[in-house]
């Protein structure tokens, strides 16, 4: 059931973005600029209600076989998951990228995804990372001359 | 005449001391990471499509074939040793080198799936060194009718093969508005939302990351290992050496699986993953015992492994010829390409021949070295299959944030890269054919200028458009491709139904 219901909530989503870009580029006077966007949106409104059409009698089959149950949404159960730790630590990182710099945030968001990994013992988690960041730096800055981000510290 | 002239050239580009070294450090890390299931060599591309924008064009786009050559072959290493293939394409080497490993003939299965892929690299090379030309003249005819056609009938095709037209469909055109965003041809900003960086389009390289490498590992966190350690095998060379010779016994099935896969990888969609399944059937059937096959038949494994290595010859020539990408392999290769100034397709054919007869070229040499690296790798470095999740994942995730800071050092392209992550894992969660969408995102810069081009020829006179052979051609092939299961099916169970009953 949640499949059916997850493709019919994306499907609405990536329609609603595709009319929005659809809306702005109709303002344009030059039809050349904008015919390609206004014949890929109507075909793609086409699939999409096909596609709206297939997934509705998928969760409706569903619906009848399985009956309505409401979504868990666990707030503990979330912390828990190491997917939502994984990509916490990914936007953390990317923020702290330009403030601190590449090399300093790299080496400390490579750790904490080993620790959230479940890797133990300092010594498993800080030498990998600090070999990775010695190969970054001599590959890319030494080697093919490419400056990454710097900030505070390194 | 011109033939001679740019395969010149062409000999010329490739005699230099750096090639070898592209080849060799391209083709380890592809037979490395291929051999890691769930890694494959897609995401080795990915990751590297980045740092290879700071190469010469040739050195880059040899490094990234030799990685796309290793990956095949890795992907048949963890099938043969736990029958848990390191890419789709290597299902079918699973079948026989697996229960050659049951039998304790791991070494020797090794050894003939290493000569098989050498092999097949190599004849479905020469078959496109001998078919170039003459593919070449005729794309050279097609126009921006014949181009579009050839997107559709690309689009098309994955949507048949996967069985899920309109989705592919649907995700195709989805990815064709979003690669459209950027400044148009009249220097108004498309869907950019007032970001500046936005205005030369959407960063392609960051957007593949995002899709193909990034959302793979949010499905692997869940995991301790890539691959449960299993018994330990150990290698022996002069077994590995012993398979070599094995597989050399079956010359006609080295040919005829090279020839099936090369056929197949010139279709876009159909990829190594057919291929090796189509000449491990054929294989089967002309066989005296086709009941040995699954039981660690040497010949199974030759034919699948040759198939799904030949595979990779038609896909680059098709790639090279039409600009059309038939996996996600290919897609990368394009981009590639593009961030290296040139266009696959027919201006390629047109102003960087020999470039594209260097590229063909030197997969020879590539077929050599996978036969050194290969053995090399068998025997001293098949347990890295076993690497844990918790050192490959902070590894891929930090080396993917490099790979889509590398072109132009913008924050904001790690900020695409995301944002694609999270589409592709949701599409990959919903069984979406995610291929469908990067074809869209890749070609829409192609299907926006052919489409005003065609409009702009033929806006007033469609019925020109019935005067071209060649635009025929590609409809009818296109029609073909869809209405042709649909008639099989009802012929087949036309036939199979009095048989029911």
């Amino acid at each position: 059931m949640s499949k059916a219901f997850g493709r019919l909530i994306f499907v609405v989503l990536i329609w609603s973005w595709a009319l929005v870009y659809f809306l702005e580029c109709a303002e344009f006077d030059n039809s050349s600029e904008k015919i390609t966007i206004e014949v890929a949106f109507w075909i793609f409104s086409f699939f999409v209600v096909i596609e709206l059409f297939l997934a509705g009698k998928s969760l409706l089959a569903c619906l009848k076989s399985e009956g309505f149950r409401t979504p868990e949404l666990m707030v503990t159960r979330l912390l828990a998951d190491s997917k939502f730790r994984i990509v916490t630590i990914l936007i953390i990182y990317l923020v702290l990228i330009p403030r601190v710099g590449f090399y300093a945030s790299s080496f400390a968001a490579f750790c904490c995804f080993s620790w959230a990994l479940g890797t133990k013992g300092v010594f498993h988690v800080v030498v990998p990372g600090a070999i990775l960041m010695i190969t970054i730096y001599l590959i890319f800055n030494r080697a093919l001359n490419l400056y990454l981000p710097s900030g505070m510290l390194f | 005449m011109e033939f001679f002239d740019s395969l010149t050239q062409a000999f010329h580009m490739i005699l230099n001391w750096q090639v070898p070294l592209w080849t060799i450090a391209g083709l380890s890390i592809g037979i490395v990471l291929g051999s890691i299931p769930g890694v494959s060599g897609v995401l080795a591309i990915t990751l590297l499509l980045g740092p290879s924008y700071y190469m010469t064009p040739i050195n880059a786009i040899i490094f990234l074939t030799a990685i796309y050559t290793g990956s095949i072959f890795g992907g048949g290493i963890s099938a043969i040793l736990l029958n848990i293939p390191g890419t789709p394409a290597a299902i079918a080497t699973g079948f026989d080198g697996y229960a050659l490993t049951r039998k304790g003939r791991h070494n020797e299965a090794l050894g003939a799936s290493i000569i098989s892929s050498a092999i097949g690299c190599f004849v479905s090379y020469a078959v496109v060194l001998l078919l170039f030309p003459v593919l070449g003249i005729i794309v050279l005819n097609f126009g921006p009718a014949e181009m579009l056609m050839v997107v559709i009938f690309a689009i098309i095709s994955i949507g048949v093969v996967k069985g899920e037209i309109v989705q592919t469909s649907m995700l195709g055109l989805f990815g064709i508005l979003i690669g459209t965003v950027g400044s148009s041809a009249f220097g108004n900003a498309r869907g950019t939302f007032d970001i500046d960086a936005l205005y030369e389009g959407l960063p392609l390289i960051p957007a593949l990351l995002g899709l193909l490498a990034v959302s793979e590992l949010l499905f692997m966190v869940e995991r301790t290992h890539v691959v449960d350690q299993g018994e330990e095998s150990k290698q022996d060379l002069s077994q590995i050496v012993k398979g070599m010779f094995a597989a050399l016994k079956h010359p006609r099935t080295l040919i005829r699986s090279s020839l099936v896969g090369v056929g197949i990888g010139l279709l876009p969609a159909a990829g190594s993953t057919i291929s090796a399944m189509i000449s491990y059937g054929m294989e089967k059937k002309r066989s005296k015992t086709p009941e040995k096959f699954g039981k660690g038949e040497i010949s199974g494994l030759v034919a699948a492994e040759t198939a799904n290595n030949a595979s990779e010859g038609g896909a680059v020539a098709t790639m090279m010829l039409l600009g059309i990408p038939g996996s996600a392999t290919t897609a990368l290769l394009i981009a590639a390409f593009m961030i290296h100034g040139m266009s696959p397709g027919p201006f390629l054919v047109r102003d960087n021949l020999d470039f594209a007869y260097a590229v063909i070229l030197i997969q020879f040499l590539q077929a050599a070295g996978l036969v050194v690296i290969g053995t090399l790798f068998v025997n001293y470095f098949a347990r890295l299959i076993y690497l844990p999740v918790r050192i490959l994942l902070p590894g891929v995730l930090i080396f993917s944030v490099v790979g889509a800071l590398a072109p132009r050092s913008l924050m904001l392209d790690v900020v695409v890269m995301l944002i694609f992550a999270a589409l592709g894992y949701i599409m990959k969660k919903l069984d979406y054919p995610i291929m469908g969408f990067i074809l869209g995102l890749v070609l829409a810069s192609l299907v926006d200028m052919e489409f005003v081009r065609t409009l702009l020829l033929f806006g007033d006179e469609p019925a020109e458009l019935l005067k071209r052979p060649a635009f025929l051609v590609l409809v009818a092939i296109t029609l073909g491709f869809v209405v042709w299961p649909h008639i099989w099916t009802m012929v087949r169970g036309k036939k199979t139904q009095p048989v029911q009953h």
